[in-house]
């Protein structure tokens, strides 16, 4: 059943967010995006509740790339009410159409929650022939609280700056997340020129 | 020695419901000290009502200090465990809390309260689980175990 759903999303892709790059040991993360201009799908197993492996398949620029990828939590604060995480991601890979174009990746990210509210910020770098560096930040709340099995829902204000070659992109975008179980959807839309459809099943 | 003459006894007898009443009480004793049974010295306190209270100390080593009531007496007394989790604010990201006690033999059901923080534990008859076990599942899923009461 995990493979088929593996295949399946291998068909989607991107987003330089990833809200779960860690999950619980043994634990797998199929997670997959659709930007106006970025397009992967990412999917990770937790090796320990600490680190993470996992395969990336990126469209960017119009090229294709494959990479292997290491998530790795660096710190974690459970408190009574509320969680805090930092994590650290490297990743490396090549075109899947020219051999010789590789790509790494560099990224950090730090969150934190509540069963209302919510605060991300992350920084990821693409390193290849015409780097890419992504800032994006996120916060967001909950109107209502739910108990452990109901759905779930939190709004959000994305904000991303894009930065390649000497050119910035800022884009700002409301998101709305619903999740319940193990799968998560989110749509954004800045109606626009900027929208994002994101996909996330535990298993 | 007294066992074996009363044994003889009732062979030479041929009384067979004699043996098998004393058989069935010989295993019924072993059975219920080898799963935890309630000890000679612990009798009716512990039965009748007396809460049986676990805190494990989150000290810098990181060992677990189990203070109060032997663990034997909750089996048959009180088949369910609640577990204090810290960090449990999310559902989506507590999936792996209840997945990995659902694949223990020795848990009947698992409820997740994000209200009350807890974890509550079923376990079915004669079986346990230890605190370290609880502990070191609740770990696993990414969060710290603040208290266990059974």
């Amino acid at each position: 059943m995990r493979v088929l759903i593996v295949l399946f999303f291998f068909s989607v892709i991107y987003n330089p967010i990833f809200s779960h790059p860690v999950i619980w040991k043994d634990g797998i993360v199929i997670h997959s995006t659709l930007t106006e201009s970025m397009k992967s799908i990412k999917t990770h197993y937790s090796i320990t509740n600490k680190w993470s492996l996992g395969l990336h398949g990126i469209d960017l620029n119009n090229r294709s790339y494959g990479m292997a990828q290491s998530n790795f939590l660096l710190k974690r604060w459970n408190g009574e009410g509320s969680q805090g995480n930092l994590y650290l991601f490297s990743g490396m890979g090549n075109s899947l159409t020219n051999q010789h174009l590789i790509i790494t990746h560099l990224g950090f990210q730090a969150d934190w929650e509540t069963r209302t509210v919510y605060t991300h910020l992350s920084v990821d770098s693409y390193f290849k022939e015409n780097p890419i560096h992504l800032l994006s930040t996120r916060l967001g709340f909950s109107p209502y609280l739910v108990s452990y099995d109901k759905l779930s829902t939190w709004f959000m204000i994305q904000v991303d700056d894009k930065l390649q070659g000497n050119e910035h992109e800022i884009g700002i975008m409301p998101v709305i997340r619903f999740f319940k179980h193990n799968i998560l959807l989110e749509l954004g839309s800045n109606l626009s020129n900027k929208y994002l459809m994101t996909v996330m099943i535990h298993l | 020695m007294k066992r074996r003459k009363i044994m003889i006894k009732m062979i030479e007898n041929k009384n067979i419901v004699a043996m098998i009443l004393f058989l069935s009480l010989f295993f019924y004793n072993t059975l219920v000290t080898a799963y935890g049974g309630i000890p000679e010295s612990k009798v009716t306190n512990d039965i009748i009502g007396t809460e049986n209270h676990h805190s494990i100390g989150m000290d810098q080593s990181n060992n677990n200090v189990t203070k109060g009531v032997s663990e034997n007496v909750s089996i048959i007394t009180n088949p369910s465990i609640i577990i204090y989790v810290n960090g449990m604010v999310c559902s989506f990201c507590a999936q792996g809390i209840t997945k990995s006690f659902k694949s223990h033999n020795a848990i009947k059901d698992v409820s997740v309260s994000l209200e009350n923080k807890t974890v509550k534990l079923k376990l079915k008859r004669f079986h346990r689980i230890s605190d370290k076990k609880i502990q070191s599942i609740i770990n696993d899923s990414g969060y710290n175990v603040k208290e266990i009461k059974r």
